[in-house]
């Protein structure tokens, strides 16, 4: 056969990788992503490193330091048994970085595949399934995981399920819509007509094309459930003793604000400074994401 | 530059528009792509001027430089668009504001999406002639009534209270011309104005065009990629290919002798109606091989080149200049006589 | 499946087949009517051949062509992929079956998934139905992509990457990936530019005389349609209103309908067509059209029996049909 392939002339196309390292620079380029992102890298770094480096445990007491003030060997001070506050710090964003995403992969897993098939099947499940959906979101989110919290209990297991469950209609919402939309594509459409099995079109086919807002809403949905985690165990439903996360170190630091004032304003700015980067990072991962603030290529 | 292309125009009547050396760029992230390249042409009173050409070969942006409607990215970058004498290039935006719509008008290939949806029709026809001419209330209505009755829309004063989502394509794109027609004006920018319509429909369209036209003495610069409706509607034709004018000539002498190979493929490739009843059997159609080159990738020499037949080493290498190859007729091409030989 | 099947059995047929779909209006969304989309279309495709469908916006060439696929469920008629009655299978039922009818859709930018690469587009149908894996499954993809004048080397880039006319390529090699009978192709080159839309359909009629294809094109520009078929069919809102074949369509057309279609069509030979007479009118909804023949309103021709009586789609001479009380 004499056919002409159309692309003559075009050999010099940057292979796969070029084009991840060209797209990650584009997005250092883009101050809410860069910032965000580094906010929340530094918390990464903090829990999986620094916590080996620091030569105090979090519970370890030291009786002759009680309400210590900064200095040399206790950057931060201490508490009111004498244990490190930059220990106990660090290792508090371990357990709220850990509640946060462990809350936000627990409610995207049960809520986007909710939204994938809400959307997909239509019908009277939808219907009736949003309406449940819609209701959860008419609550209050606090008030509400401070429902679900109190009935389970305390802990830090409680708390997570508490906030996925708060977390989960976001996610269902944001797929369904997601699939409404991509379902009228020619190319769902397609591997319809190609005979793929209904779940090869989901998984394949809508799934990937709706998992841009899906990261963005986790990103912004982690700062939440950090804000959420801290209100919960502030009021001593979350962390208990000797466990502690930012929420609780806010609570007991609060009594002693005038005598050791980072006691309660580090883990506050903590938590300012996480839920800012999570944000953040979602708010520019969505400019990224969103081809309407590129400009032409 | 202006004098780098030669346009040419005959007798000497004065031109209702002359385009001088237009360059029109996209400006990018990291980089200024050129989407109209010297680009000129004028155009007389009551004269239709087909503007042929694919996708990306900046025929639209063409007609978006001379409205001065260009998306933010662009800008025009040289060149001059004399309008009655005076240059649109540089005119203020308040200035140009009160010759779009009056003495420039458009009309684009969707009428939905040009419409305001939530306001009547009567109302959005008599809005320009209130802004424009001058016009009462009372008065523009009556006017926006007698405008839908010469695009003939039938039952008008009934229609002229309707909403564009109530009228069937063909009809809002009779709204869009009665808008564009309104103040009579004396250029007309028409943007594919047929594309969306089924062919019975485009069939009237052009027919109301032609019919105003002539009473009216507009300029029509219609922009296409279809070969046929510029043939049957056109009085000078320009081919554009890769932001650069090709092709000029007058219409059929264009069609009779073309002398860019690009034209003659375009030709070729047209499936003709009736083909199969001089034949035995499917007959394949002449194609061009290759696709049009990106914006981004614009090889050295003639844009054509990689997909020309007629290529040689020349080709590659430099631009070729515009020139007229036989009267009245222009061509940028090195190998003009050779694509004439090829005819007979 | 295809080769226990005899010459003469036509790969499809169509038989009154019918696809309304429901009006709805009002608070509680009570359907109201329906809109006769299709209206009784009977058709016939033989083995490598290529049955062309043309018709405006609205006459349902585009739902009858999707509803003779099943990928919208037929209200009426009979449907038989190479002898078999396809129309009553359920979904599951018919999975299987789609190897043998594939589909081609307008809109290359739309109908591939911009996350896959080239290469799992085409691969993906011979997946779906088990028919290759690993590195047979990868050389398969790359003789598609010769076929169809793609170079292998692109089976990793992503569809943005291609132009549209090599995006349509794509969509063909992926039809082509399981070896099908039928391809209904709906509006394949209407959003190509013109060199391009030559190149597709020179493909198409290659692959069809290689593959003994059939193919159901369906198109608004009718010479497009006389260029790679060998039957028309005229469609006017949901009705076939005249069908013969290519050369006896085109040169003698029957219908006035076909005439108007014919007469539209504007010729690239200056000087030749202009100030031809236009088709007065709109063309009428759909949800409510006109009642008897479909076309009187805008019928140069018709009599009073127009408005009233329906004219049926007679054989008027062999292999050729129309429907129109006068011809």
């Amino acid at each position: 056969m004499t056919l002409a392939p159309e692309s003559l002339g075009r050999s010099s196309r940057p292979s796969r990788r070029q084009r991840l390292f060209r797209s990650m620079l584009d997005a250092l380029r883009n101050p809410l992503l860069a910032v965000g992102g580094f906010l929340v890298l530094i918390q990464l770094v903090a829990v999986l490193f620094v916590g080996h480096i620091l030569p105090f445990g979090p519970n370890t007491m030291d009786y002759n330091a009680l309400l210590g003030a900064p200095g040399a060997s206790h950057l931060l001070g201490t508490d009111e048994l004498g244990r490190d506050i930059l220990s106990r710090l660090v290792d508090g964003a371990r357990l709220s970085l850990s509640v946060g995403l462990g809350s936000v992969a627990m409610a995207a897993l049960i809520g986007v595949p909710l939204g994938l098939v809400a959307g997909y099947l239509g019908g009277a499940f939808d219907a009736i399934f949003m309406r449940l959906i819609d209701s959860i979101i008419a609550l209050p989110p606090l008030v509400l995981a401070l429902t679900i919290a109190a009935v389970l209990g305390t802990g830090l297991v409680n708390t997570t399920i508490a906030i996925a469950i708060v977390a989960i209609p976001a996610f269902t919402r944001l797929v369904r819509g997601q699939v409404l939309s991509l379902k009228t594509n020619d190319y769902v459409l397609a591997a319809e007509s190609l005979g793929a099995p209904t779940w090869l079109i989901l998984f394949r086919h809508i799934l990937p094309n709706a998992i841009n807002p899906v990261i963005v809403q986790a990103s912004l949905a982690i700062g939440f459930a950090i804000i959420t985690e801290s209100s919960l165990s502030f009021i001593g439903l979350g962390a208990q003793p000797p466990q502690s996360t930012w929420g609780s170190m806010v609570q007991v630091g609060f009594q002693y604000l005038e005598l050791q004032p980072f006691y309660a304003l580090a883990p506050a700015t903590m938590i300012f400074l996480a839920v800012l980067g999570f944000n953040m990072l979602g708010e520019g991962l969505r400019q990224q994401f969103d081809p309407a603030s590129r400009g032409i290529k | 530059m202006a004098e780098a292309s030669p346009t040419t125009l005959p007798e000497n009547v004065a031109p209702v528009i002359a385009v001088e050396g237009l360059r029109t760029e996209l400006a990018l992230r990291d980089r200024v792509l050129p989407a109209v390249i010297d680009v000129s042409f004028a155009l007389k009173r009551g004269q239709t001027l087909g503007v042929v050409g694919e996708s990306g070969c900046g025929k639209s942006m063409t007609a978006l430089s001379i409205a001065r409607l260009l998306p933010p990215i662009a800008r025009i970058a040289a060149g001059r668009l004399l309008f009655d004498g005076r240059d649109l290039v540089g005119l203020p935006e308040p200035d140009m504001r009160r010759v779009r719509g009056r003495d420039i008008s458009m009309i684009f290939q969707e009428p939905m999406t040009s419409l305001n949806p939530v306001k009547t029709i009567g109302y959005q026809i008599a809005e320009v002639l209130m802004l424009h001419v001058g016009l009462t209330r009372r008065q523009a209505w009556d006017a926006a009534i007698e405008k839908l009755r010469l695009v003939k829309i039938p039952e008008p004063a009934r229609r002229a209270g309707e909403y564009p989502h109530q009228l069937s394509g063909g009809m809002r794109q009779r709204v869009m011309i009665a808008i564009a027609l309104a103040c009579n004006p004396k250029l007309l920018l028409a943007d594919e104005p047929t594309t969306a319509l089924d062919v019975t429909i485009q069939a009237q369209i052009m027919e109301l065009m032609a019919e105003l036209q002539e009473s009216l003495g507009t300029a029509i610069m219609l922009i296409t990629h279809d070969l046929g409706l510029v043939a049957e509607n056109a009085d000078r034709v320009i081919v554009m290919y890769a932001g650069r004018k090709v092709e000029e000539a007058e219409v059929n002498e264009l069609f009779a002798a073309p002398c860019h190979p690009y034209t003659l493929g375009l030709l070729g490739s047209i499936p003709e109606l009736g083909a199969s009843l001089t034949r035995t059997g499917r007959g394949r159609l002449s194609e061009i091989k290759g696709s049009v080159p990106s914006l981004t990738q614009l090889p050295p020499g003639c844009a054509f080149a990689p997909r020309c037949g007629f290529a040689s080493e020349q080709c590659h290498r430099a631009v070729p200049p515009l020139e007229e190859k036989r009267p009245g007729h222009i061509a940028a091409c090195w190998h003009a006589d050779r694509v004439l030989e090829s005819l007979s | 499946m295809s080769d226990a099947v005899s010459p003469d059995v036509p790969t499809l047929e169509v038989v009154d087949l019918v696809k309304t779909f429901p009006l709805s209006s009002g608070f509680l969304s009570r359907v109201t009517g329906g809109v006769h989309a299709v209206d009784g279309i009977s058709f016939a495709v033989g083995r490598g051949e290529t049955l062309g469908i043309v018709g405006e916006s609205g006459c349902g060439k585009s739902t009858a062509g999707r509803t003779t696929l099943k990928l919208l469920e037929p209200t009426s008629g009979q449907i038989r992929l190479l002898g078999r009655d396809i129309t009553r299978l359920s979904r599951a039922q018919i999975r299987p079956i789609r190897r043998e009818m594939q589909m081609i859709f307008q809109d290359p930018f739309s109908s591939l998934n911009p996350r896959m690469t080239a290469g799992q587009l085409v691969g993906e149908p011979l997946g779906i139905h088990h028919l290759a894996r690993g590195a047979e499954r990868i050389d398969r993809i790359e003789a598609l992509f010769k076929q169809v004048g793609l170079r292998p080397e692109q089976m990793d880039d992503q569809p943005q990457q291609f132009s549209g006319g090599q995006r349509q390529r794509i969509a063909i090699a992926r039809a082509l990936s399981v070896k099908p009978s039928l391809i209904i192709c709906d509006e394949p080159v209407s959003a190509l530019d013109v060199s391009i839309q030559a190149q597709v359909v020179n493909l198409m009629m290659d692959l069809q005389d290689q593959y003994q294809l059939s193919y159901v094109f369906i198109a608004h520009d009718i010479a497009i349609v006389e260029q790679i078929s060998h039957r028309i069919a005229v469609m006017y809102l949901g009705r076939i209103v005249e069908m013969a074949e290519t050369k006896t369509l085109i040169g003698e057309p029957l219908h006035p309908y076909t005439e108007a279609l014919l007469a539209a069509v504007p010729k690239p030979k200056p000087g030749m067509g202009r100030r031809r007479k236009a088709l007065g009118g709109d063309i009428p909804s759909p949800i409510n059209p006109p009642p008897g023949c479909h076309f009187h309103t805008r019928c140069p021709i018709a009599v009073a029996r127009c408005r009233v009586e329906r004219p049926a789609l007679r054989t008027v001479a062999s292999g050729r049909q129309a429907a129109c009380h006068l011809r």
